[in-house]
């Protein structure tokens, strides 16, 4: 019945319905009380161990995790599924609703990759089809993937993939037409060339720092229940000492807030009043829309900026001021993200899944609801938020009271824990709105 | 490049699909499609025909159903013109459809078959084609509404999710020349079955979607539950919309609407367009300075946007409970 039209919002015609009063008051009551108790009952000294502590998988899993067959077939994979999305993208019809290859990189990948890091670890690095050709083209020139300049990559840190993440989530959420084909192309190609350039220049360590989606699912991964100890067994362990791990590089600051910012953007933009902004802003709205994202996502880090500069007032100065909290902020960013894309996931998922498998049908396939009711989604989205923040809330305190001296540092987590409050308030905003 | 982790079995070497079954524990790829509950699925229907629903649904008289996936279901607008001399000239635009009044009491063959005429659930007339002339005589003086529901050579029902595919208007009774351009109230006709196909107004003979003459003036701008009661018990809602040189009035907001409640949306643009509804995947064609209604039936929770697809406005959102 549908006629070829191209959506607004990249992929997913059903948006979320705002969750009841009774949720965002509950949630906000939560969040609030835990984290004035977290004030007076959190431990006084550190304990995180970050990747000095976990419990080491049995022999027969580590082997099976790191043999070649599992990596070379996961490499391959991801090489087949990239062929079949450009496939897709170059010779598909230039209608989301019948091509999958939108909802592959919209759904499947960006979306997908959070349960997945989440839950197993980075794993784009092992799916990564950039990955794969650079070691491919550096098999055929006979060198080692590792040759390279490493300065420039370790320098940028993850400055490149938050400038990637950006450049990403402007596609999907502020560009004028996100699905169509030839934006997909020419972001997809020109996005591969960059990163294919940096890794010629600086060998592969390039991906780890600077490719913007491998940053994307290794941030993730650091809430994962399965990670990499120090001497790099694979071991389970509690998701605050993955957290507490996380490598301080630069731009992790730049690239936590891109996520949160564009997260929240991505909310805010359903709301009647910016969708109304929009279409009158003498500016047009593609400028609008970047001008929000680029705002929000400014705003976030300008936030985080204040807080932690006042906390090193308060308590007193820290190596890296900046880097030192940036960490605690992901689980909030997770929450965010979980919120926000269940239902996108469990809707637009398994709809590309069958357009990738059966081919476009008349029609296109249909998105099956969510597992959850409007109450049970509520829930689950109110949940997620204020669980970010409790995991926030306690990374950040552990953090001060191993950089601060004892008696400040309960007053030096004050800013921070003001700030994580804002953040869920506002995330729970968005919820509502 | 960076696809996502989409599987396509067609295309992976089996080899892979070993390591993909190690990934898949836990990964995102496969969690969704458990999500997608018996009966939700796509290949439900196994032959062309599709699956003969099990007998007697009370409201839907006459015809035993006949189910097939909405993809591949046939569609039907209705749409009547007062005659000149007597009646109604009644016009079904059918879509994946054929007439086949030869081989009518044959085996049902999906995209084909003849159409019932029912006026208030009573079969009146057995239909052959697109066109049909209804005398007055057969309208009772209160009015009726008149619905026109596709079934196949078997005389089963074509059905999508247990609803027959059927489009339904109201008619007045009284002589229906003289009331163009009737309220929107006139409409409340179309039964929880009948979705496919627009309402539009009596007094109209352009296809389903686009209706009377109603000026665009900027005076229409009214939003507020109306209209009489449907056959569900459910009132139809009333949502009127204006888009003037690029603006909408009024302004884009949320409208409130219970799952399975009829909306009437009442579009007036000035110039072509095209309508859309998510969710449902409703559209009518929008033409300058007329107003269209397109009656929607929300069958799911969610936020659903109406929009137009040339100029991409975004005109209001369905907050659907």
């Amino acid at each position: 019945m549908s006629g070829v039209h191209v959506l607004a919002h990249g992929v997913g015609s059903r948006h979320d319905l705002p969750v009841s009063a009774f949720h965002a008051y509950a949630g906000a009551f939560a969040a609030l009380l835990f984290s004035f108790l977290a004030l007076g009952l959190l431990w006084p000294e550190s304990r995180f161990r970050g990747d000095r502590s976990g419990r080491p998988l049995p022999a027969v899993l580590q082997r099976a995790a790191d043999s070649r067959a599992l990596r070379g077939g996961l490499r391959a994979l991801g090489l087949v599924a990239a062929t079949a999305v450009l496939v897709h993208l170059v010779a598909g019809p230039d209608d989301p609703a019948r091509n999958p290859a939108p909802g592959a990189v919209y759904v499947l990948l960006w979306v997908g990759l959070i349960p997945a890091s989440m839950l197993l670890g980075p794993v784009w690095r092992l799916l990564n089809p950039l990955r794969a050709l650079h070691l491919l083209g550096c098999r055929a020139l006979r060198r080692s993937p590792d040759t390279g300049r490493r300065e420039p990559a370790l320098r940028l840190g993850h400055w490149p993939a938050a400038a990637g993440l950006l450049a990403f989530t402007w596609l999907e959420l502020a560009s004028p037409a996100p699905a169509s084909r030839t934006a997909l192309l020419l972001f997809l190609l020109s996005y591969a060339a960059v990163q294919l350039a940096g890794a010629a220049v600086c060998g592969r360590v390039w991906f780890d720092r600077c490719d913007a989606f491998e940053v994307y699912s290794a941030l993730l991964a650091r809430l994962a229940p399965l990670g990499r100890g120090a001497d790099g067994r694979l071991v389970l362990r509690n998701p605050l000492n993955g957290l507490d791990a996380t490598p301080v590089n630069p731009g992790l600051v730049a690239t936590v807030c891109v996520l949160l910012g564009s997260t929240a953007y991505d909310g805010f933009s359903d709301t009647p009043w910016w969708i109304n902004t929009l279409q009158t802003s003498p500016l047009g709205r593609t400028a609008t829309a970047t001008a929000g994202l680029v705002g929000t996502v400014t705003g976030i880090a300008l936030l985080y900026v204040v807080c932690a500069g006042s906390a090193r007032l308060i308590a007193g100065p820290v190596p890296r001021p900046l880097g030192a909290f940036a960490h605690s902020l992901l689980p909030i960013a997770a929450g965010y993200l979980v919120a926000h894309y269940f239902s996108l996931l469990t809707t637009e998922g398994p709809r590309t899944l069958v357009l990738a498998v059966d081919g476009a049908g008349a029609g296109g396939a249909t998105a099956p609801d969510p597992p959850l009711g409007p109450a049970g989604l509520a829930t689950l989205q109110v949940t997620a938020v204020v669980t970010g923040h409790i995991l926030g809330v306690v990374a950040a305190h552990d953090r001060s009271v191993r950089l601060f001296p004892p008696a400040r540092a309960v007053a030096g987590g004050l800013p921070l824990l003001v700030l994580m409050i804002g953040y869920t308030l506002c995330g729970i905003g968005l919820l509502v709105a | 490049m960076r696809p996502g982790r989409d599987r396509r079995p067609r295309r992976a070497a089996p080899a892979l699909a070993a390591a993909a079954l190690v990934l898949a524990v836990g990964s995102c790829t496969e969690r969704p499609t458990t999500h997608h509950g018996s009966g939700t699925g796509h290949d439900v229907v196994t032959g062309p025909a599709g699956t003969l629903l099990p007998g007697d649904h009370g409201e839907h008289a006459h015809d035993r159903l006949r189910q097939v996936p909405a993809r591949d279901a046939p569609t039907v607008a209705l749409t009547v013109r007062p005659d000149t001399e007597d009646g109604w000239n009644v016009r079904l635009a059918v879509g994946r459809f054929r007439f086949t009044p030869d081989s009518v009491g044959g085996a049902a063959v999906l995209g084909t078959g003849h159409a019932h005429l029912m006026l208030d659930g009573k079969k009146i007339a057995r239909v052959y084609g697109g066109r049909h002339h209804l005398p007055a005589e057969r309208i009772p003086p209160g009015g009726g509404t008149l619905t026109a529901r596709l079934v196949a050579d078997d005389h089963t029902a074509w059905a999508v999710e247990g609803r027959p595919v059927q489009d339904s208007v109201r008619l007045p009774g009284a002589s229906p020349g003289a009331s163009p351009g009737a309220s929107p109230g006139a409409s409340p006709g179309a039964s929880p079955g009948a979705s496919p196909g627009a309402t539009p107004e009596p007094g109209d003979d352009r296809p389903a979607g686009q209706s009377g003459e109603t000026p665009s003036g900027g005076s229409s701008t009214r939003e507020s539950p109306s209209s009489g009661p449907s056959q569900s018990g459910q009132a139809a809602r009333t949502v009127e919309i204006t888009i003037a040189e690029g603006r909408i009035s009024p302004a884009p907001g949320r409208i409130e609407v219970g799952r399975g409640r009829p909306v009437d949306l009442r579009v007036t643009s000035d110039t072509d367009d095209e309508l859309h509804v998510h969710g449902v995947d409703r559209s009518a064609e929008l033409k300058a300075g007329r107003t269209t209604t397109l009656r929607v039936v929300m069958d799911r929770a969610g936020l659903f946007e109406i929009e137009t697809h040339r100029s991409g406005l975004v005109l209001a959102q369905l907050a659907v409970r």
